[in-house]
């Protein structure tokens, strides 16, 4: 391949005898058609201007639609209209320079100066401005300066004379090249009279075509429109000025052509009504057709749109494996592939498009495509060949990628396996949600079909579903049970969880099994060994679970009994054989079961622990019903009296501080004011008190789940760490505690109050925002508004979050996207320059690393201990 | 005023011969110019008295592997 490196470019400004040259055609009459519907000669749809009448030739390439680019055209002015899109410029280079010899308003030796600075274009024009601003006579001819008024954007006066646009142009004519260059203009590129038009270029055709209504009525394009309006003022002031007509008039037509030009342009311009239809709709001018969101740049060509696509809400379906996709009938009966056929597949292919109406096209190996009838189909069924490409619809297994916005990380777009459904909407698996960051609220995913071969094996190698596991950002497991898949586990798993013959069998035929395992439990079986099945037989493990660990941190006479704990985990052989699976065994980051199966074995075993494990916590879940009732935030009374206890303290200690405050005899905290210190107090008091209520609260709920069946749905979900902490329970059961707003106690609103229900500068623990209620038994008025002052925070910090997290995401994935890591690992641009000598420095890339570190150096050391002889096959994805 | 590649955060940067320069050059297959940059006056290169177009050799320490090494070249 040849390659070519741009080494710049370069922007000129086009100037009359070029407008001229390129013209393939002068446009002389604002008719556009005969009445036969031909383009008229000289017209501004001539047909030098390119074709787009399928059956003409162009008259300028002699080519047909297809071939013909287009030529652009020109008309003369007759008389010269500023370009108001240079306006400003204009005005800049009037305020600079003198009207009669066109020189900088400065003394040479300052010109050179200046143009000897260093400094970028805007710079320098705006020290000339400045330096031109109190010049009253032009050092160079001695020629009176003059007050320069603009009326924006193309109306300029010197003096309160108007000057016409015949006079700018032969003032702008004299400036020399040499005083250009200060402006930032190469005369070769740029001479300021070209900012003047006297002639007009006429686009070609192609860019405003004429459409035929099905009227039979010809529509033309939005610039035609501004064109004909442009000529024809052209022709009747050329009328006017050679019949000799008053000067009033010819001025007047006179603007006219300059509001039209102004207008062809930009029809949003500041100061100009814009230009409208009959109908009242305003035209879109050149400007506009480029600019914004609807624009040429950002909606045609940043925002291509793609064939083989589809889009729907989602919703969940924890019977598909996280490599499946469910696609509705009506979707996969839209979108297509191409399958080449072979001696291998052409079996299955010939049975297909006998049996199926599933083969649209048959391609043969000459490219001409055939599409299937049912007159043709058993002709086609006997000509069929390996070397023949067929195009279906697609079916179950095909590879597909599912994308969710924002993309993000490259989890936002992972490959599937299509699963055809007979639902309406895009179906995943809840375990993947994750990663998209996906609810079912009304969530719409996308849905592309790679085409080519290797486009499909691409998606399988990078993006297939079950190799995205680890985090690229911390190189822990990310796509893990979350909510329900925690809470069923976790129930499944506890002791007092067994299952009849007839619910247990029911399990073993969702799992495909056909050695039914012997009941453990009499003639029962037990969570845990129905659990068991789904783990690996060499799997050998021993760690705490969360459930002990919360149990610990919520009574200070807890204690782990290790070996015999019966809530943390001891897998031998893969078999359950003692503790409970909690979010420390399947957690984000943290789940050690979910890492080990990840890490050291092959990714199709955790893929299938997944689809295992959906199949029985639905069941279980579905069975035991994970819902809450109001019974399980009931407050008990011994805690009730202690919250009636400790808020008394609160009031009473709040009270002290206030007294303490007013009497300034309250101890300061280093660096802070005295009223600082006084509301960090009465922060720190409000969280004391709420800190001892909630362990309790905890306490006195986890006694539930030490009964032989726990009743208390809400507790599973704390101590599983599925969702939910103690501090929600807090809220519901307990009370709020201080509200905060940024981090302090309510302050603002009324003139020494936060709210008007308070006295005038009460500084009580009250008045101050503490709320004595919980949910259950709701808020009083002044709470109520206190809790709301926290709760609009919350909701402003994270709508500016996302916002601003969003752009500077944006901003950084559009200056790092062309990087890439070459073979010899370094980090490169994508003009071949080094960015990293060593990807990231050390080699290391997170998501094949051991959280983070480049080895897991206690797993290592203790192989190394263990392989003393015996050598092991550690499937490692270290690096 | 105290040195500033004394500093513990400056890393280390040193002048690399012309014949050496030239290896790391033919080692990653790029031009001078393909290189990051550094600054003649950069204050950290002072001491080695480089001139435009030499290339400096930056040591720095790694958390993860211990030491790393890195090039510019001197604009
Ligand atoms: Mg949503
Ligand atoms: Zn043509
Ligand atoms: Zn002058
Ligand atoms: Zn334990």
């Amino acid at each position: 391949m040849m390659q070519k490196k741009i080494s710049f470019i370069e922007f000129r400004v086009l100037n009359p005898e070029l407008i001229r040259k390129m013209s393939a055609i002068e446009i002389k009459t604002t008719d556009t058609y005969d009445k036969d519907g031909y383009p008229l000669e000289e017209g501004l749809m001539d047909s030098h201007l390119g074709v787009i009448n399928p059956g003409l030739r162009c008259k300028t390439c002699g080519q047909t639609m297809k071939h013909c680019p287009g030529h652009f055209g020109a008309f003369e002015l007759v008389r010269p209209v500023l370009h108001a899109k240079y306006a400003k410029r204009v005005e800049v280079i009037l305020q600079c320079t003198c009207k009669e010899c066109g020189r900088i308003l400065l003394p040479d030796d300052k010109i050179k100066v200046l143009q000897e600075r260093r400094v970028d274009v805007e710079d320098l024009t705006r020290m000339i401005k400045l330096r031109t601003l109190k010049v009253r006579k032009c050092p160079h001819c001695s020629t009176k300066v003059g007050e320069l008024k603009v009326d924006r954007p193309t109306n300029f006066y010197m003096d309160k004379e108007r000057i016409y646009p015949h006079d700018l142009r032969s003032w702008l004519e004299k400036i020399p090249n040499n005083d250009l260059v200060l402006f930032g203009y190469n005369a070769e590129n740029v001479r300021p009279e070209w900012f003047v038009l006297t002639v007009m270029p006429v686009p070609p055709i192609t860019i405003r075509p004429s459409i035929t209504l099905e009227s039979g009525i010809k529509s033309e394009d939005d610039l035609t429109h501004k064109l004909v309006d442009i000529v024809r003022i052209n022709m009747r002031l050329k009328e006017n000025i050679e019949a000799g007509a008053p000067q009033l008039i010819i001025e007047d037509l006179w603007d006219l052509l300059q509001y039209h030009v102004t207008t062809y342009y930009d029809n949003q311009m500041a100061g100009i009504p814009p230009s409208k239809h009959r109908s009242g709709r305003p035209l879109r001018s050149l400007v506009q057709r480029l600019k914004g969101k609807k624009g040429r740049f950002r909606y045609n060509l940043t925002g291509k749109r793609v064939n083989f696509a589809a889009r729907s809400t989602i919703s969940p379906d924890p019977y598909l494996s996280i490599n499946q996709v469910g696609v509705p009938k009506e979707i996969a009966d839209e979108l297509t592939v191409q399958e080449a056929v072979s001696e291998w597949n052409f079996d299955r292919i010939k049975k297909m498009l006998k049996d199926t109406d599933e083969i649209l096209y048959v391609i043969r190996p000459d490219e001409k495509r055939k599409i299937i009838s049912e007159e043709n189909k058993k002709e086609i069924t006997e000509e069929l060949a390996p070397g023949y490409r067929i195009e279906r619809k697609i079916i179950d297994g095909d590879i597909a990628l599912f994308n969710r916005q924002p993309s993000l990380h490259r989890a936002s777009m992972m490959a599937h396996r299509v699963k055809v459904t007979p639902d309406k909407t895009l179906k995943l698996n809840p375990v993947i949600c994750k990663p998209y960051n996906a609810d079912f609220d009304g969530d719409e995913m996308n849905l592309h079909i790679p085409q080519t071969e290797e486009g499909k094996a691409e998606a399988l190698e990078l993006m297939f579903a079950q190799n995205q596991i680890f985090s690229p950002r911390y190189g822990a497991p990310f796509i893990v049970l979350d909510e329900d898949g925690v809470s069923g586990t976790y129930i499944l798993t506890l002791d007092s969880s067994e299952f009849e013959k007839s619910a247990a069998y029911e399990f073993f035929y969702e799992l495909g099994l056909e050695d039914i395992p012997k009941p453990d439990r009499g003639n029962k079986y037990s969570g845990k060994l129905i659990f068991s099945l789904l783990l690996p037989k060499d799997l050998k493990m021993e760690y705490k679970s969360k459930t002990c660990d919360i149990f610990e941190k919520a009574d200070a006479n807890y204690k782990c009994q290790g070996e015999k704990c019966p809530y943390c985990v001891k897998i031998k052989n893969g078999v359950l054989l003692k503790g409970v699976i909690d979010s420390a065994s399947l957690g984000e980051g943290k789940g050690k079961l979910i890492d080990t199966l990840a890490r050291y074995y092959p990714p199709e075993v955790l893929e299938q622990f997944y689809y295992k494990i959906n199949r029985i916590i639905t069941k279980v879940i579905t069975r035991k019903g994970v819902t809450a009732c109001l019974d399980e935030y009931e407050t008990p009374e011994a805690i009730k009296k202690e919250i009636e206890k400790v808020e008394k303290e609160e009031i009473r200690e709040g009270e002290k501080l206030v007294e303490e405050y007013k009497k300034k005899t309250l101890e300061l905290i280093p660096g802070r004011t005295r009223k600082e210190s006084f509301e960090i107090k009465m922060m720190q008091l409000g969280f004391k008190v709420k800190d001892t209520i909630e362990k309790h609260l905890l306490k006195e709920k986890i006694k539930d789940i030490l009964k032989d069946k726990p009743e208390m749905n809400t507790t599973i979900m704390i101590v599983s760490g599925s969702r939910g902490s103690s501090i929600n329970l807090m809220n519901i059961s307990g009370f709020w505690g201080q509200a905060a707003v940024r981090e302090g106690r309510p302050t603002r609103g009324f003139s020494g109050r936060a709210i008007s229900l308070n006295k005038k500068n009460d500084l009580g623990p009250i008045a101050g925002g503490f709320i004595k209620s919980n949910f259950i038994d709701g808020m009083d008025v002044k709470e109520y508004f206190f809790h709301s002052m926290g709760g609009r925070q919350g909701e402003v910090d994270t709508g500016v979050s996302t916002k601003v997290s969003g752009y500077l995401y944006r901003r950084l994935a559009n200056s790092l996207k062309d990087l890439s890591v070459r073979n010899d690992l370094t980090v490169r641009s994508g003009g071949g320059r080094i960015i990293q000598y060593l990807y990231s420095e050390d080699g290391v890339f997170p998501m094949y690393s051991f959280k983070g570190q480049a080895v897991d150096m206690q797993r290592a050391l203790h192989l190394i201990e263990e392989s003393k002889g015996v050598s092991k096959d550690v499937k490692g994805k270290k690096k | 005023m105290s040195k500033i590649e004394n500093h513990f955060l400056v890393p280390k940067h040193t002048l690399m011969p012309k014949d050496e320069a030239k290896k790391v050059l033919d080692q990653y297959a790029v031009k001078a110019e393909d290189l990051p940059i550094i600054l003649v006056d950069d204050p950290a290169i002072k001491k080695t008295r480089a001139e435009r177009g030499d290339i400096i050799k930056i040591e720095r320490s790694s958390f993860t592997i211990g030491k790393t090494v890195y090039y510019r070249t001197v604009k």
